[in-house]
Formats: structure tokens, sequence, C-alpha cells
């Protein structure tokens, strides 16, 4: 990626020898992408990471009642949809949106219908590829979405994403660099263009591509290719031992979902008698980087849209949600289980419980 | 080891000189704003743009900043009080609510759990240690920002725990040391008002929005109508201009706002005099008192000399009506050494 910084700097559209170069780079991160997606590399239209992939797949001018999106999207998705009136389907108490529940409210006239494969809060993972099945018996015309910004560090997107039209993805949930991303469009489903201008991505997408960001992404994405089966199981032990640890230490945890239908990378659980904010206050104080749900833009915490969908009451047990990843080891466990019930012990104790 | 202090930053000029001052002190510092309204607002605290201009003085301090989320309790314990006060015809002070809840209450104990040994505000008031080793919220020396009125209710607990570094300063002193220390605020224009009603919409639209407003007729003290008022809530005891009342011979104030009937009696300035003022929920800075002492009614007003009883004070010069909903703060001496003996609500 770092040369594409510095000597190797160039346009990706210009004609001369140094811009080939870096279209060449576009091209072969394009190939990555298609490979992690299922999709062909024609098929891949770098953005400026997951919010604008989302967005564009989302699209403008639909009518009310036109969008189908569930209750637990990303504000990314849920903005723009709720915006047009869109129809939100809610999930059960496990977080998963019901492939029946969806097929409920579409109809012939439903244009785009946006679930996500894995939940960015709980890492529940949601049966997209049926819901893409039912949605299009119903709704021949309508294009499904997929973000699956959290989905790709850990699933094997070209077999569970049949009959999607778009997916959202991005490098930073893999070590990536912030501010590029990519939506993946199915042959003949692209929805029109947010930005226009130069033509790039094949009109798809306006703007001088973000080529070392882009070379970075791709980077990412290929070392994930390559040791997700390794870092799967790595990581599901490294996860397993944490909530049991938890569970052991702290009395009431509960894991706010079953282990069966998240990704390893994410641990949630609820605490009770605590309160997210002074929690995450005294980790902080620790280094030990957490979150409870969603952040504002003034940086406070705020109520949880997936909790509040799942028909989980914050209001007696904070909601931890702890993320581990490749570079996640052992000793961040040992770390964790030293220092979350330390800091539960003195919030209780403060509050004389 | 240094003792920790968790400062409240709002953005503005006054705390984050006082955030400096600890720290020249020695103090471990760690600053906090408190984000406490999500709606509309332009006068002061809470906005996105307040929140990064404390991270911003946080940062050239080298302290942490951190954000807490007090929206549903400011709802609970300010905004929806100040809606239920007016609409039984009071005027309430929001800030002295937000103060006595939030700010001294939530924010103190939520510092005492995370383990920090004081907290600190950038609020013009100083605590004077007596001799007998208690605590007493006093003035600051600078008359025009003295808000120990708005701090009156704070107790032994809070008192012996807080810091005020600013107490000691007047304001154009305080904005050349934020000059002086290159802090991003120095420039700040000092936030006014309530900051959840907005200039342009005002208290109308607020509580119009929040169950809408009663229109109310004008009597005289005889029961003659003599005009309408739109919107009952909004007028205050006191209260001369905008009543579009004519041809009454002498200036006219209002003496009574009666909400369960929507009517609004006005007299003149005489009829406005009163020799007493009812009181409720007292709250004192140690003991509980009654006798002669000072009595102030409004954030900047007067302190008269008055004595206080179980339920009223007496004032020793007739006055205005106080409306219902004001607080009456109760002082030891006068001048800027003035001490608080404790306050109560007007009814």
């Amino acid at each position: 990626m770092l040369p594409w910084f510095a000597e190797r700097h160039a346009n990706p559209t210009a004609s001369h020898r140094a811009g080939r170069r870096a279209r060449q780079a576009l091209d072969e991160a394009r190939a990555v992408l298609a490979e992690a997606t299922g999709f062909g590399r024609g098929n891949v239209v770098f953005t400026g990471g997951g919010t604008e992939s989302d967005n564009l797949a989302i699209g403008r001018g639909h009518l009310p009642g036109r969008v189908v999106v569930s209750a637990i999207e990303h504000p990314a998705v849920l903005e723009p949809a709720l915006r047009q009136d869109a129809i939100v389907v809610e999930v059960d108490a496990d977080g998963v949106v019901s492939p029946a529940a969806v097929a409920a409210v579409c109809t012939t006239e439903t244009e785009v219908v946006s679930v996500m494969m894995v939940n960015n809060e709980t890492g529940v993972c949601q049966p997209v590829s049926e819901i893409a099945e039912k949605v299009h018996e119903i709704a021949p015309n309508a294009l499904v979405h997929s973000d699956a910004v959290q989905a790709l560090p850990w699933l094997d997107l070209p077999t569970l994403t049949t009959g999607v039209d778009m997916l959202s993805i991005t490098g930073h949930k893999l070590g990536g660099p912030q501010g590029v991303g990519a939506v993946v469009v199915r042959d003949g489903a692209m929805p029109e263009p947010m930005l226009v201008g130069g033509g790039q991505e094949r009109d798809r997408r306006a703007g001088t591509q973000n080529v070392a960001g882009i070379v970075g992404f791709a980077a990412a994405v290929r070392a994930s290719l390559d040791d997700r089966d390794e870092r799967l199981m790595r990581i599901d032990r490294l996860a397993r031992r944490l909530l049991d640890g938890l569970m052991t230490n702290i009395d009431g945890v509960q894991p706010t979902v079953s282990r069966e239908r998240r990704v390893p990378g994410i641990v949630h659980v609820s605490i009770p008698g605590v309160q997210s904010e002074p929690l995450l206050f005294l980790l902080d104080e620790n280094d030990l980087s957490c979150s409870a749900a969603s952040s504002c833009a003034s940086g406070a915490q705020g109520a949880s849209h997936v909790m509040t969908a799942m028909g989980v009451d914050a209001s007696n047990a904070a909601p931890l949600r702890l993320s581990l990843g490749w570079s996640t080891t052992d000793d961040d466990i040992d770390a964790a289980l030293r220092l979350i019930p330390a800091a539960v012990a003195q919030l209780q104790g403060a509050n004389g419980g | 080891m240094a003792e920790r202090v968790l400062v409240g930053m709002s953005g503005g000029v006054d705390s984050s000189v006082a955030a400096a001052l600890l720290q020249d002190d020695g103090f471990d510092v760690v600053g906090v704003t408190m984000k406490l309204w999500g709606g509309e607002s332009d006068s002061g605290c809470c906005s996105v743009s307040d929140v990064d201009d404390a991270r911003w003085v946080a940062n050239q301090l080298d302290i942490e900043h951190h954000v807490f989320n007090f929206g549903e309790e400011f709802d609970r314990h300010v905004v929806n009080p100040f809606v239920d006060t007016h609409r039984t015809g009071g005027t309430p002070n929001p800030c002295i609510e937000c103060n006595r809840h939030i700010k001294f209450d939530l924010f103190f104990e939520r510092a005492s759990v995370l383990g920090f040994d004081r907290i600190a505000t950038g609020h013009y008031a100083r605590i004077a240690t007596l001799d007998d080793g208690t605590f007493r919220m006093q003035r600051s020396i600078d008359p025009l920002k003295d808000q120990s009125y708005v701090l009156h209710m704070l107790g032994q607990d809070v008192l012996s725990r807080v810091l005020l570094p600013i107490g000691g300063w007047h304001k154009p002193d305080l904005r050349a040391e934020a000059e002086r220390r290159g802090l991003l605020t120095a420039g700040k224009p000092d936030s006014q008002d309530v900051c959840f009603i907005t200039k342009d919409g005002g208290r109308e639209a607020f509580l119009g929005a929040r169950g809408g407003l009663t229109p109310g007729v004008i009597v005289t003290e005889d029961g003659t109508q003599v005009g309408e008022v739109p919107a009952t809530e909004l007028v205050t005891v006191g209260q001369r201009k905008g009543l579009n009342v004519s041809g009454m011979g002498e200036p006219h104030f209002v003496v009574d706002v009666n909400l369960r009937e929507s009517v609004v009696t006005i007299g003149p300035r005489r009829s406005l005099q009163d020799d007493e003022t009812g009181f409720i929920q007292p709250v004192w800075a140690l003991d509980s008192f009654t006798g002669s002492c000072r009595v102030q009614a409004s954030a900047h007003g007067t302190a008269r000399e008055a004595v206080v009883h179980n339920d009223r004070v007496t004032w020793a010069e007739p006055r205005d009506r106080i409306a219902a909903g004001q607080s009456l703060v109760f002082y030891d001496g006068d001048g800027p050494d003035a001490t608080v003996i404790g306050g109560a609500i007007a009814t």
C-alpha cells in the first residue's frame, strides 16, 4: 500500500505509464474482492467506505413502502431507507431476521430489500440467501442487498450469498485502511450513481480512486482469505474462553445471543447491576477498548437500536460488546478477564450491591 | 499520589480555564462533557461543536476527555419538570434543577463510583471552610458573574469534595488568562439563557410542542375582563409588557396567574407588593435555619433583608411578588463574602 502514496503515486485514469501501473493495481485489487465475494471483477465498484456502499445500494427516489430493511441494520442502511418511508422488519429475541417476516411485507412492487449478513453489535448471522430466494419469488424485479462488512472477515461469502444482487464490504474490519470500501453489484442491478463526473468505475462511481487505500483494502482481504480457517478456529477458542471466563467470574452475566448463531469475532454480553458508560470508562482507563452500542457524533454512548429491536432491557444490565480480531491473543483475553470483573466489582460495590 | 479530579467541561471558556488551573495546582485531571440535551439549541451547552471545543481544550492541556450521556436523566429531572411547572402557572428555574439533579448529583455520584477524589466545575462561586470545619457555598468575587444562587442546594457531602477554581476570578481577567494560555475557547461568547430554549422559538415553541398552550383571559382585581392572552403558561407574575391592555390609568402588572381557570389577574404596582413569601422544599448547607438573613429571589437579584420562618420568609420592606417556582436563597452576610445558608422554592 505505502508505495502508492509515494514513488508509485499516479492517477489510475491517466494513460501514461505510471497511470497504467496504478490502474493495474486497481485491477488486481478488484480480482481479490471478486474472489472474496463470488462476483466477477467487473461487478466490483470501489467506494469511500461501507456507508457510501450502503447508501448507493439503497438508492434514492423510491416510493413509500417500496424499500424493505430489517430493524437491526447499520445506520448507513437504516437512515437512507427511513428517509424513503421504508418498511422495517422486526427481529426475534435472538436477533435473527426471519425470511418469513421479510416475505410477509414484500409485494410485487418491492424495489429494494436490505438485510445484513452479520450484525455489527451481536455478531449474529442472518439467513440472507433464504431471504433473497423468498423475495425474488414474490418480487422478481426487487434488488436484494446485504451489508457484508462484518461478515467479510469470517464467512465464505460466495457460498452464502446466492441470489443476493448487491453486497457492501469494507476493509477496516480486517485490518485494512479506513475510508475505502466497495459495493459489489450483479450485472444489470446497478442503482442510480450518487457521484457523477469523470466516469470512473464504469460510470457507477465517479471520482479518482483511492489507489493506496484500495491496494491496502485488497491486501487485507487477501490476508484474511488466506488464514481464515486457521483464524476462525483460533478466535473461536479465544471467544469461548472470554465468554466462559466472564460467566464464571461475574455473577449473572448472560450472553446476549446464542453461540451457534454468531461469528467468533464478537462477544456480546449483558452485565447486571451496572451501567455501560461508567464500565467503559474504567475499562478504557486500563487500555481495554470496547463499546456498548453505537456512538453518536458527540462521542456520547447512545442507546442501541439493535438491543431495542431484540427487546433487551438495558436499564438493569449493561450491554457490553467485545470485538476480537486477527491480532487478538491469549494475553489479551487474560487481561480482559482480569479487568472486566474488577471494574464490575468496583461499580457494583459503589452501588451498594 | 496526586488527587484525581473529574472536571466538567462544557466547551466554554470558564470550565476550560478551570481545568487548566487545577492542572497548575498539581491535580490529576480528567475532563468530561455532559451530554444533556439532544434537541434543538442555540444558546450554549451540549451541541456537537461544544463537545468538540471541550475535547480540543482537553487536548491542549494534555488531559483525557470523555462524554457522559445524561440525556435521559436531564429530560426526567429538568425538562419535564420545566414543562410541568409552567402547566401549573409557575416560573421554573431549570438551571437550578440541572445543578441539583445532574451536575452535582449524577455527575458527583459517577465521579465517586469511578474512583475520583473530587469533582470540579467552571462556576463562579467559592467554597468557604468555616472555623468548625464545615463548608459553605460562597459568592464569587465577581458580583456580575456570581453563581452561588444556582448552586445553593449543595450539602456538606458535595461541598467537601467540589472544587470551583474560578470563583476567585473576575471574568475579564479570566478571559485574559485563557488568551494568555492560548486556549481555543478564550474568545467564545458566554452562554445565555436556558440551553434547551431557542431564541427563535422561545418558550412558546418549546411548550407549544409539548402539550400545547392554553388561551386565557385578563381580568382586573374586581373581576372585570380587560383582555386576552394566547398562552396563559407564558405569563409570569410581575410581568407588565406584552399584555396589550390599555386605558388602565396607571401601569398594571400581572399579580396572579391561575392556570386552572386560565385567568391572568392584573393590578397596580401596590397590589404586587408582598410582606412575605411562602416556600416549599427547603435545603440547607448544614442545619436548618430560621431567623434574620438576606434572601435573594433571582439569579442576579438583590439579596434583601428578611426573616426566614419554617415555611415562609417575611421581608423587612415589602417587595414585588415572586413567581411560584423561583428559588429563594438565604445568605449569611452581604457582599462578595456572603455564604449560603440554604434555599427553597417559592410558592
